[in-house]
């Protein structure tokens, strides 16, 4: 039984470089980085005229602050799209960009749009600390025990990934040797050069001496995070961060980062209209749920769902963006499901890459669609952990 | 053979020592003398004594105006006759029940007699309560003798705090638990340099309940008054760490960071000026019309989802292996007590309360064998147990 009435497509996928927190967009807001992705997707369609987009959702794992007051609205107004083009903040922690791209695509599959701009930002620069600007829990998490694991750090979702799944302190930190490695050897490459739009910096900061503003300029164009001399000498020599005899360090964890990115589907109806080229079709996306206490095999469950959706099987997927939460989790997920190391994360990945929370889905989006034409590669995969115990997973197919 | 070659001089065989009664002698002018009576040696009251050198103890100086057992209410009419000095007494003067009946006692006789009152003696301020009580009584299981010796405790503090004359904390070295909570409430602090405050009642299975917690729990919510959020949790966050975690203050500066030292208060780094400095803030506060604080009232307080928010970070400590499971129950009552109690976030709440909630903690831990274990083995070795 068909549940769709039309399919969606990838027209263009772009995103800014991936800065660490507190690097070198420490000083760039979040709705000026997501204004910066919407110009430039747009930008890849000069064709299209901007006011037939329907929506434009916005993925954000912490929508508040500087990236609060629905920041998908002022992103796009500030982007200078037609104040009839309206827009939403999602959030569904680490998939959010990746679910913004789905719930785009499910708009124009469903016949309710045809031309659809998905994005996501996250500034971890701007957060005071990882859970928002104020933490208040619910005492019922401490009043029976299954709900504990609410409260669980996601590094300590890790360390029980590791003992459960049995991932060795030597295989992380391999894992994220590896990441590095792949990632240097990529940008060394121009690997990201199709899916990154350079972001011009402009900084005012105080000039002591002369006692006037001064304007700093620069051109960022590169990712932040992949460090060319990480080796797993270095990283063993880390020490554990969430459990006083864990495995999990800094150094086989996602790196905390500031980013943004955007995606344009639309129904082939518009591509025939603005005679546009298709990256890839939207094929499926799947979400799970998993005990939140190891939230890091979230992928376990969604992956088969997903491939389900979208007709194929997981030894069908010739690209696997396989968000590096944590070397723990991403090393259970590939031991479970059997993934195929060369086909997952072969740029590196948020080890390396860094992981903007609710930005990765749609930066990802645009580093698989890029690569599946690069590499003319049929299907490829994006998949993340997510807070609190959950999976996703979406399918894209090249045209 | 000698270190030097060069030969001793032959005054050192004509002298009878260096150091005397009158003085040190002088090789140069062949005589013994006396101390510099330069104007900024007089902020010097006791100044270190050389060897030979004869003066008054501060034990025994100036008048003493009452004492019991474990302190002396004395003063100094040369300095100021109308500001009263409070000596402990006690054994590294420790906090039993006859200092905090001393204290009331002083604060008391101060209010009819005097214009001020200074807490003064030689390092350290205070280490504490007196753990040899305090196990007496649980071998007893007086727990409700134990309850009202706390309440005893806070209506010292109370009675500092509320002083219709100004009372001035001059503290040196070790200001511990109780002692740290006395000079919290305080009107001022004057801390030498080399001070080691802390609220380290974790380390023995117990939370800060002479009024430490209370103190905290209303800074908090006095400082999230003055910003735009009005989030008193903000404040409570890293004061919550700072007792959990029985931190000690590496100076007067670090103490300043930590919160047991005010803006205002005054940093010496001469000890020897301490007793002098504090006699003058005390007659400074006193001649500029001090007030007493009013109690507060409407306070409001972090609550439930405070106390959440922090057993969040107790579960994960615990689960990690970080800390233990009853360093995790001593953390959350420290987390009640600075929250106000298992009330909803924000209900308002005065001083009375507050001192009720940590009270009722400090007793329900001192029941458990757990923090009796700690505090026999804290008085056997003087180390803190993990248990």
């Amino acid at each position: 039984m068909s549940k769709q009435i039309q399919d969606a497509y990838i027209v263009a996928a772009t995103r800014l470089p991936v800065a660490k927190r507190r690097g070198m967009f420490r000083n760039v807001r979040p709705d000026d980085m997501l204004a910066h992705a919407i110009r430039s997707v747009l930008a890849q369609a000069p064709n299209l005229d901007p006011v037939t987009i329907g929506d434009v959702i916005v993925g954000c794992a912490m929508p508040e602050a500087e990236q609060g007051m629905n920041v998908a609205r002022i992103g796009l107004l500030l982007a200078g799209l037609p104040n009839t083009v309206p827009g939403i903040t999602i959030n569904r922690f680490c998939s959010s960009g990746l679910q913004a791209v789905a719930d785009a695509a499910n708009r124009i599959r469903l016949g309710e749009a045809d031309v659809m701009i998905a994005a996501g930002t996250e500034s971890m620069s701007v957060m005071p600390q990882m859970m928002g600007n104020k933490i208040a829990m619910n005492p019922a998490f401490f009043e029976k025990d299954e709900n504990l694991a609410i409260a669980y750090g996601m590094g300590l979702t890790a360390e029980k990934v590791a003992q459960q799944w049995e991932v060795t302190r030597e295989q992380q930190d391999e894992f994220a040797a590896a990441s590095h490695a792949k990632a240097i050897a990529a940008i060394q490459a121009g690997k990201f050069k199709d899916e990154i739009t350079p972001y011009g910096l402009t900084e005012h900061l105080p000039d002591l001496g002369s006692g006037e503003v001064k304007l700093k300029q620069r051109t960022a164009d590169t990712d932040e995070g992949p460090r060319a001399d990480s080796t797993v000498e270095k990283l063993a020599k880390l020490r554990p961060v969430f459990a006083a005899k864990g495995s999990v360090t800094a150094g086989n964890s996602s790196q905390m980062s500031d980013g943004a990115a955007a995606v344009l589907v639309v129904s082939e109806q518009i591509l025939k209209t603005f005679r546009l080229k298709p990256l890839a079709r939207f094929a499926g996306y799947a979400v799970a749920g998993v005990p939140p206490d190891v939230m890091g095999i979230g992928p376990i469950a969604a992956i088969p769902r997903a491939a389900a959706l979208a007709g194929i099987t997981k030894d069908d997927l010739d690209w696997i963006e396989l968000n590096e939460a944590f070397a723990a989790q991403s090393l259970a997920v590939m031991k479970t499901l059997d993934l195929d190391p060369a086909k997952v994360n072969p740029l590196g990945g948020a080890i390396a890459l860094g992981h903007p929370l609710g930005a990765t889905g749609a930066i990802r989006t645009a580093t698989l669609t890029h690569a599946m034409q690069r590499e003319n590669l049929k299907w490829g995969m994006i998949t993340m952990c997510i807070g609190t115990g959950m999976g996703a997973a979406g399918i894209f197919e090249k045209m | 053979m000698g270190l030097v070659a060069a030969p001793l001089p032959a005054w050192v065989f004509e002298v009878d020592g260096v150091h005397a009664p009158a003085g040190s002698y002088s090789a140069a002018e062949k005589t013994l003398k006396g101390r510099s009576t330069l104007p900024v040696y007089k902020r010097q009251i006791f100044p270190e004594r050389v060897v030979g050198e004869t003066a008054a103890s501060p034990a025994k100086a100036g008048e003493t105006l009452w004492q019991n057992d474990g302190v002396r209410l004395w003063r100094l009419p040369e300095v100021d006759a109308g500001i009263a000095i409070l000596s402990v007494t006690s054994k590294m003067h420790a906090l039993g029940a006859e200092v905090v009946a001393g204290v009331r006692e002083a604060v008391a006789f101060a209010e009819r007699e005097c214009d001020g009152l200074v807490i003064w003696h030689e390092a350290p301020f205070a280490v504490g309560a007196n753990l040899k009580q305090v196990m007496e009584a649980i071998g007893a299981k007086q727990f409700d003798v134990l309850e009202q010796s706390v309440h005893n405790f806070q209506l010292a503090s109370q009675a500092l705090k509320f002083s219709k004359v100004p009372v001035v904390a001059a503290v040196s070295g070790m200001a511990l638990g109780g002692g740290c909570e006395f000079a919290m409430h305080c009107a001022r602090r004057v801390v030498a340099l080399e001070s080691y405050i802390g609220l380290v009642e974790a380390g023995v299975g117990l939370i800060p309940a002479g009024g430490g917690s209370k103190e905290f729990a209303l800074r908090a919510a006095r400082n999230a008054a003055k910003t735009a959020n009005n989030v008193p949790f903000d404040f409570v966050q890293p004061v919550f760490s700072t007792i959990a975690m029985a931190n000690v203050s590496k100076s007067a500066g670090n103490a300043r960071e930590l919160g047991f030292v005010d803006e205002a208060d005054i940093v010496v780094f001469n000890v020897n000026e301490l007793l002098y400095v504090a006699l003058r803030q005390a007659r400074g506060l006193a001649e500029s019309g001090y007030q007493p604080p009013l109690p507060a009232r409407n306070v409001p307080v972090c609550g439930r989802t405070g106390i959440a928010t922090l057993e969040m970070m107790l579960v994960n400590m615990r689960e990690g292996g970080m800390i233990s499971a009853y360093d995790y129950v001593v953390a959350k009552a420290a987390a009640t007590a600075l929250c106000g109690g298992d009330v909803e976030a924000g209900s308002l709440v005065d001083e009375e309360w507050l001192l009720t909630v940590e009270r009722k903690l400090f007793v329900e831990l001192l029941k458990n064998e757990k923090t009796q274990a700690r505090i026999a083995q804290m008085m056997e070795t003087g180390k803190p147990l993990r248990n």
